[in-house]
């Protein structure tokens, strides 16, 4: 095709968006941006790392250490922190931003001038993330017209809220691969866009928003690769896919293997010549391998030690037992026979519902515990229903067994990284690494999960579901966000 | 009679709309509800480590500067602990060019530790100056703070004019009475706004506000439209769907 026919075809592609997901998307860049405006500058969860790093590649074109350097952010961020309190604030509840102080702190900074964007190259935390999000945060920061260094953070929160529009997109594409049904597109794209969490972290300069949206990608492409067939060109997507989410979050290596048997599915339904599948496999295959190594050679340049990709601060010795043991008493209780769990007391309660559903911006904004208690037994209630609905439409479920294995796989693959994670950081002396945001790169399965009971009910009562769930996140995100406004702003 | 169709989008867009009548009324409520409106925090409280600054005997002084008073600063929150019988009185003064307030508190309980809330004359205009709590007697009386460094602000203290390296006394600061977030949305937009270096001007953020708390309108709206031409769709196709219930 033409380059000069792009734009047009593009234009014919807005243009077709429907009405309904386009609301969607509409909603989800406000959810963004409302977030974004509402979180002070530097308070979104280590946020101050990850624009240090932005900072570091800028402007030394590197990314920074993990143990060693020239300091841990520059001195402009330095200024900003402590003359607009944004440093000192976090965790304090009674601590609001210094909002008369932004003309004289931006006076300084002026004043201040080139000096003070010294590259700080560490000891950065972040450092251990390889570097796909902040490579794309970088080039924002360097293009955005305004050259304010609160124009270039808002700049960045803005770009990441992009990411999270195109997440929506994603989700709803999922949903019209998996359902019949049109109305259940809203549902899982709704689901994903009013998020509180998912939004409170595209407000934020943080590479997860990133990971989200790769790992919605992946599924998505991983979904049509097992449901339409082989081709090239979905093999390619889906391996490119899944490389990026790799190279953008430790987090993001239970990807690679997800891609590897989606192309391992659609090349055992298929049957190619040999050659085709040696060329496709092969170079899938290889890909994969290669982003893996590409980021853990990064994640070992950057910060000897950490593990996974930089998931964990360190990787301790692993006991198969002992980790099968904490696995289950993660969500279960002990039996006499089992050791107590090394898990520090940190179960489902926390990672499901009070740190996936509440807890946002540095765990600062939180429910009362008796919502908490609501939301727990909705979620059995809802893993019971999912688990009859399956039961019951066993057959159907067989029948589309390899996108059923791909939503599995991911959902599996995902928790049991971050469980792996979290036990050998624990075990190599570090704290419990796992926290409900990293439940998001699952997002759209919560919403398909929800889409798959709806619209196995009878339509006269599965659309009142599904329009009771949305209706549900729609009032989470709300509260959540008035906190948000009641925390930093009131 | 209505056809399916229709009832079917009634139902989509009402289940929507009731659910987030029925159990949004707490949040609707909770924004009506009236609160503490607070205008700065020149100094915060000890997450860990504790600074005390204690006024020993009558006509003892410590002082915070710089303190920022907005126009419709008139509350102030801090923490003191009276050590002895009987509880002391505190006298506490805001200062700035043009402006001065002073009030002073009741008797403290003895041998306790609490928060104070104090209320004193605006300034109409926002001034920056100081702020100092004075032991009026009889006894002494500890004001206290943090001395960690992370939670020190921009903030010098002083005893009796000598200041106090590394150490601050809390001090919020507040509108008088109570105020509910409805009342004051212009106030808190313009302050979202005002940390984002001109990307989000309040203009922009006003079509966001009613974007993001309208949004179980827009969203029955968008699952209403999606019902409606989804059924359309299946009516058309005369194939029974993948997923039909059985």
């Amino acid at each position: 095709m033409p380059w000069r026919e792009l734009p047009g075809r593009a234009w014919r592609r807005v243009r077709s968006t429907p009405a309904p997901l386009a609301v969607l998307l509409v909603l989800a860049a406000a959810n963004g941006i409302a977030w974004a405006a509402v979180t002070p500058p530097l308070q979104g969860p280590d946020e101050l790392t990850h624009i240090a790093y932005v900072q570091a590649l800028v402007e030394t074109g590197h990314g920074p250490e993990r143990d060693s350097g020239s300091g841990q952010y520059s001195r402009e961020l330095e200024i900003l922190g402590e003359g607009l309190y944004l440093l000192p604030i976090t965790q304090h509840f009674e601590g609001r931003p210094a909002w008369h102080r932004v003309d004289e702190v931006e006076a300084e900074l002026d004043r201040e001038g080139d000096r003070a964007r010294n590259a700080a190259t560490g000891p950065n935390a972040a450092a251990a993330n390889p570097p796909v999000y902040y490579l794309y945060a970088a080039a924002v920061w360097e293009l955005t017209p305004d050259r304010s260094l609160l124009g270039r953070l808002m700049s960045v929160r803005l770009a990441t809220v992009a990411l999270f529009v195109l997440t929506v997109g994603l989700a709803w594409m999922i949903a019209a691969e998996l359902f019949a049904a049109g109305w259940a597109r809203p549902l899982v794209a709704g689901i994903v866009a009013l998020n509180p969490k998912l939004a409170s972290i595209a407000g934020n300069v943080n590479p997860d928003a990133m990971l989200v949206l790769l790992s919605t990608a992946v599924l998505l492409a991983a979904l049509r690769l097992v449901s339409r067939g082989l081709s090239t060109r979905r093999v390619v997507a889906l391996a490119l896919l899944a490389l990026l989410g790799v190279l953008t979050h430790g987090r993001g290596y239970f990807l690679a293997p997800l891609a590897g048997v989606a192309i391992a599915i659609a090349l055992v339904r298929a049957r190619p010549p040999r050659r085709t599948a040696l060329i496709l496999g092969g170079g899938a295959g290889v890909a994969l391998l290669l982003s893996i190594v590409l980021g853990a050679a990064w994640t070992r340049s950057h910060a000897g030690g950490a593990g996974f990709g930089g998931a964990a601060p360190a990787a301790g010795s692993f006991v198969p037992m002992e980790f099968l043991s904490y696995v289950w008493q993660f969500y279960f209780p002990k039996f006499d026979f089992l050791e107590a769990s090394v898990g520090q007391g940190y179960g489902y309660r926390q990672m499901f519902i009070s740190r996936f559903f509440g807890g946002a911006v540095n765990l600062e904004l939180d429910f009362p515990n008796g919502v908490y208690d609501a939301i727990q037994i909705g979620a059995w209630l809802g893993l019971l229903t999912l688990w009859t609905t399956a039961a019951l439409r066993w057959r159907s479920i067989r029948r589309r067994w390899p996108a059923v294995v791909i939503c599995a796989l991911m959902f599996v693959g995902m928790i049991g990284l971050l469980h792996l994670v979290s036990y050998t950081s624990i075990k190599a002396g570090g704290g419990v690494v796992i926290t409900g945001r990293y439940l998001l790169p699952g997002i759209a399965l919560m919403g398909a999960a929800v889409a798959f009971v709806a619209t196995s009910l009878p339509r006269w009562l599965g659309v009142p579901f599904a329009g009771a769930a949305l209706a549900l996140a729609s009032l989470h995100s709300m509260a959540m966000l008035g906190l948000g406004v009641e925390r930093f702003l009131a | 009679m209505p056809s399916r169709r229709v009832l079917l989008v009634v139902l989509a867009v009402a289940s929507v709309l009731v659910v987030t009548v029925w159990h949004g009324r707490g949040t609707w409520n909770s924004a009506a509800e009236l609160r503490d409106a607070t205008t700065s925090s020149p100094t915060l409280g000890a997450l860990f480590s504790r600074a005390v600054v204690r006024l020993e005997t009558p006509g003892d002084t410590a002082c915070v500067a710089p303190v920022t008073f907005y126009a419709d600063t008139a509350r102030a929150h801090f923490r003191v602990q009276s050590p002895r019988k009987p509880g002391p009185k505190v006298t506490i003064e805001a200062t700035a060019p043009g402006y001065r307030a002073t009030a002073t508190t009741a008797q403290l309980p003895p041998k306790t530790e609490g928060l104070v809330d104090i209320e004193f004359k605006a300034p109409g205009r926002e001034v920056t100056g100081r702020f100092c709590w004075r032991n009026r007697g009889p006894t002494p009386v500890q004001l206290i703070g943090t001395n960690e460094g992370r939670s020190l602000t921009i903030v010098d203290t002083t005893l009796n004019g000598r200041p106090r390296r590394g150490e601050e006394i809390e001090l919020v600061l507040f509108e008088r009475g109570g105020h509910s977030l409805r009342s004051r949305r212009g106030e808190l937009v313009q302050r979202a706004s005002s940390m984002t270096g001109g990307l989000a001007p309040t203009w922009v953020l006003w079509p966001v506000v009613l974007l993001v708390f309208g949004a179980p309108l827009f969203v029955a709206v968008a699952f209403g439209l999606s019902v409606w031409r989804s059924t359309a769709a299946s009516r058309a196709r005369d194939a029974p769907r993948a997923d039909a219930p059985r």
